[in-house]
C-alpha cells in the first residue's frame, strides 16, 4: 500500500497533522498499534461507565481564542463545550486556606490583589506579562520558520526564579502557581515559556467537555476518513525503512488477529512521514543508519520525562456530592511549596491532588464521577515495568489499594465524607498510562524542557532525516493547545507557513 | 589536559563522529562546512563537546564560532574555568 503520508501514532498531534495534511490534497495513513484512537485524549470503560485518560479541561476556547481559532479550523467547536465558571475556574487549597482563579487578566490580578493587597502592583505587571505571552503564542509559526527558538530568553529563564523576582512574596508564588500540577513544576529546569503560556490560556477561559476526550479524537478522525484518509487501529508500526538518507517505508504489524494473521507483516510506503511516538520509540524503529548519527540518537535517548499521574477515577454514589464547575488542586498543609510536590512524588509522598469532575450529562447539580490525580514518579512502580496489564499481581493491586485510599482520604478535605459516597473505584499508574498511550515511564507530559540546557531538551519537529517529522507533546509546549501548535509548526515545516497560517483564519 | 591534548582528543572525536578524515579539521577550517552541520546537527556538535569535555554550553555560545580555532579557544577557556 502506498500513501502520501504516514502518521504514526493516533494522539493529539497525529490526528491534526493527518487532518491538516489531507485537507492539503495529500492521500494520508494513520497507524495507531491500540484499538482506541486518541492517545492522551482516549477514554475507558469499566462496565457501564466511561473515564477519561488524559483529558480534563482545556483554555483559550472562547470565540477568537486561540485553541478555539485552531479548533474551529479542525471542526471541534461543535463538540459540547462546557465553560468553567469565570469567576474562580480554579481553585487552589494552600495551607488551609482556599484562593480561585478568575477568568480576563484584570479579573486573575483583581480576585488575586484582594488576596495579597500589598502585592497589588505586583500582580498586576504578572497578568500583564501573561497576557502578552499568551497575544503572542502563534509567533513561532509566522516568525521562526515553525520551530520555536532555543534563544527565546523565556525558554532560557527559569520560571521559579521569575516569580521570585516579580512577586516577592512566596505564598503568592505559590499561589499563581498551583494550578500547575498540570505543567511539571521543577525548580532547576521549568523554563518560563510554558510555565507562562498554559497558565496564560487558562486565564483567558477554561472549558470541560460534556461527555468524553475521545470525541476529539474521534471528530478528528472522522474529518480526515471524510478526505479520504485511512486510520489504521490495532496496526503497529514495527521498523521504518531507509534508503539513501530517506525513509521509504514503516513495516507495520496487525495486532488483531482477525485484522492481519498473526505474525503478518506489511510495508506501507510514502513520501513523508510524520511520528506522533516519542522521538525515543521513533528512533527505535529505525535500524542503525549512517544517517542518523550515533551522537543524535545518545542526545535523544538520554532526555529526561516528566512525572507521570496516580489517577483515581470514582463512580460516585447520585446525589451526594454537589457538581462543582470548576477543578480543586489541594496541597498537603505540611509542604513547604507547591513546587515541592515533585520532589515529593520521587519519594513516594503525595503532597498535591488535582480534583476534577465530568459535567453531568443530565444537567443534574450532582456530580456522577470524579477523577483524582496525584504525581506519580515512574520508580514507584518500577518493579512491575515487565509484568502485564491485569496480570502484575497482588503486590500491585495492594500497592494501588493503598494509594486510592490515600487519595480518597486526602480528597475528603474538600469533599468530606467522599469514601462513603463511592461507589467504585478505579486506578491507573504511570504503568497503565505507558501501556496505553506508549509514553516513556509513564510520563505525563513528556520530555522535561531545561531552561539550563535548552538546546537539547528543546527539541524541533525536524529529524536528521529530511522526510521524517516529529510532533506531539514531547517538543515544545505540552497540553491540548500546545500539542495543537506543535502540530500546526510541524506541518508549517512540510507545507509551508502560509497554508498553515490561512488554517488559523 | 593542555590545550594540545585537548585539541588531538576533539578532532578525534568529531572525526569519528562526523565521518570525516581527521586531516580535513585543521585550526582554521570552517566547522559547518567540515562537518556539514545544520541548525539540528549543530546541537549534535554541542552535545558531542559536553558529552566528552564535561561542560555546559547554551545555544547562542557557539555563534561566533566559524573556525575550529576558535572552538579549541572557546572550549579550552571553558575548561580551564571548572
Amino acid at each position: 500500500m502506498s500513501f502520501d503520508a504516514v502518521i504514526l501514532g493516533s494522539g493529539l498531534g497525529g490526528l491534526q497533522c493527518a487532518f491538516i495534511l489531507a485537507k492539503n490534497g495529500m492521500k494520508v495513513c494513520v497507524l495507531e498499534k491500540n484499538a482506541a484512537l486518541g492517545g492522551c485524549l482516549q477514554s475507558f470503560k469499566r462496565g457501564t461507565d466511561e473515564f477519561d485518560t488524559g483529558f480534563h479541561y482545556v483554555g483559550a476556547l472562547d470565540k477568537g481564542q486561540i485553541l478555539e481559532r485552531i479548533f474551529r479550523g479542525f471542526g471541534l467547536m461543535d463538540l459540547p463545550w462546557h465553560r468553567l465558571d469565570a469567576d474562580g475556574f480554579d481553585q487552589i487549597i494552600l495551607g488551609g486556606r482556599s484562593y480561585l482563579l478568575k477568568n480576563g487578566y484584570a479579573e486573575y490580578a483583581d480576585g488575586l490583589s484582594d488576596c495579597f493587597p500589598q502585592r497589588r502592583a505586583e500582580i498586576h505587571a504578572f497578568a500583564g506579562f501573561l497576557k502578552d505571552v499568551g497575544l503572542h503564542i502563534t509567533e513561532p509559526l509566522t516568525n521562526n520558520g515553525g520551530d520555536y527558538s532555543t534563544t527565546n530568553p523565556l525558554f532560557e529563564s527559569n520560571a521559579s526564579d521569575f516569580l521570585r523576582s516579580s512577586l516577592h512574596n512566596s505564598l503568592l508564588e505559590d499561589v499563581v502557581s498551583g494550578a500547575s500540577l498540570k505543567i511539571e513544576l521543577n525548580r532547576n529546569s521549568l523554563p518560563l515559556y510554558p510555565f507562562a503560556q498554559i497558565n496564560s490560556s487558562y486565564i483567558q477561559s477554561a472549558w470541560r467537555l460534556r461527555g468524553r476526550g475521545s470525541m476529539i479524537a474521534d471528530t478528528l478522525a472522522e474529518g480526515i476518513r471524510k478526505m479520504g484518509g485511512c486510520i489504521m487501529n490495532c496496526t503497529e508500526a514495527v521498523s521504518l525503512i531507509e534508503k539513501d538518507g530517506k525513509i521509504t517505508g514503516v513495516e507495520v504489524e496487525g495486532r488483531t488477529p482477525a485484522l492481519m494473521p498473526d505474525g503478518r507483516k506489511e510495508i506501507l510506503e510514502a513520501s513523508l512521514f510524520v511520528s506522533d511516538l516519542s522521538p525515543q520509540l521513533t528512533l527505535g524503529l529505525l535500524k542503525e543508519t549512517s544517517a542518523v548519527r550515533p551522537v543524535f540518537r545518545r542526545r535523544i535517548c538520554r532526555l529526561e520525562q516528566t512525572y507521570g499521574f496516580f489517577t483515581v477515577n470514582l463512580k460516585l454514589k447520585g446525589g451526594k456530592i454537589p457538581y462543582l464547575n470548576r477543578n480543586v488542586y489541594w496541597y498537603s498543609p505540611d509542604l513547604d511549596s507547591v513546587w515541592d510536590v515533585a520532589a515529593q512524588a520521587e519519594k513516594g509522598n503525595i503532597k498535591g491532588l488535582l480534583i476534577t469532575q465530568q459535567v453531568p450529562s443530565d444537567g443534574s447539580p450532582y456530580a456522577s464521577q470524579m477523577d483524582i490525580l496525584a504525581p506519580m514518579d515512574f520508580s514507584q512502580v518500577e518493579q512491575w515495568q515487565n509484568t502485564l496489564p491485569m496480570r502484575r499481581g497482588s503486590a500491585y493491586n495492594d500497592f494501588k489499594a493503598r494509594r486510592a485510599e490515600e487519595c480518597i482520604r486526602l480528597a475528603e478535605n474538600v469533599f468530606p465524607n467522599l469514601g462513603q459516597y463511592t461507589e467504585k473505584v478505579f486506578t491507573s499508574t504511570p504503568l497503565t498510562y505507558r501501556n496505553y498511550t506508549g509514553a516513556i515511564r509513564g510520563s505525563a507530559y513528556g520530555i522535561r524542557k531545561d531552561c539550563n540546557n535548552l538546546t537539547q531538551t528543546l527539541l524541533t519537529t525536524r529529524t536528521p532525516l529530511p522526510n521524517l517529522f516529529f510532533t506531539g507533546q514531547n517538543l515544545n509546549l505540552h497540553g491540548v493547545l500546545g500539542v495543537s501548535i506543535t502540530s500546526l509548526m510541524t506541518c508549517s515545516r512540510i507545507l509551508g507557513k502560509d497554508k498553515v497560517v490561512s488554517f488559523l483564519e | 589536559m593542555t590545550k594540545e591534548e585537548m585539541i588531538a582528543k576533539a578532532v578525534d572525536i568529531l572525526a569519528e563522529e562526523f565521518e570525516v578524515e581527521k586531516e580535513e579539521i585543521t585550526p582554521e577550517a570552517d566547522i559547518k562546512k567540515t562537518l556539514d552541520l545544520d541548525s539540528l546537527s549543530l546541537v549534535d556538535l554541542v552535545a558531542l563537546i559536553e558529552e566528552n569535555f564535561d561542560v555546559k554550553i547554551k545555544g547562542t555560545d557557539l555563534m561566533q564560532t566559524a573556525t575550529f580555532s576558535q572552538l579549541y579557544d572557546f572550549l579550552y577557556e571553558r575548561i580551564s574555568a571548572k
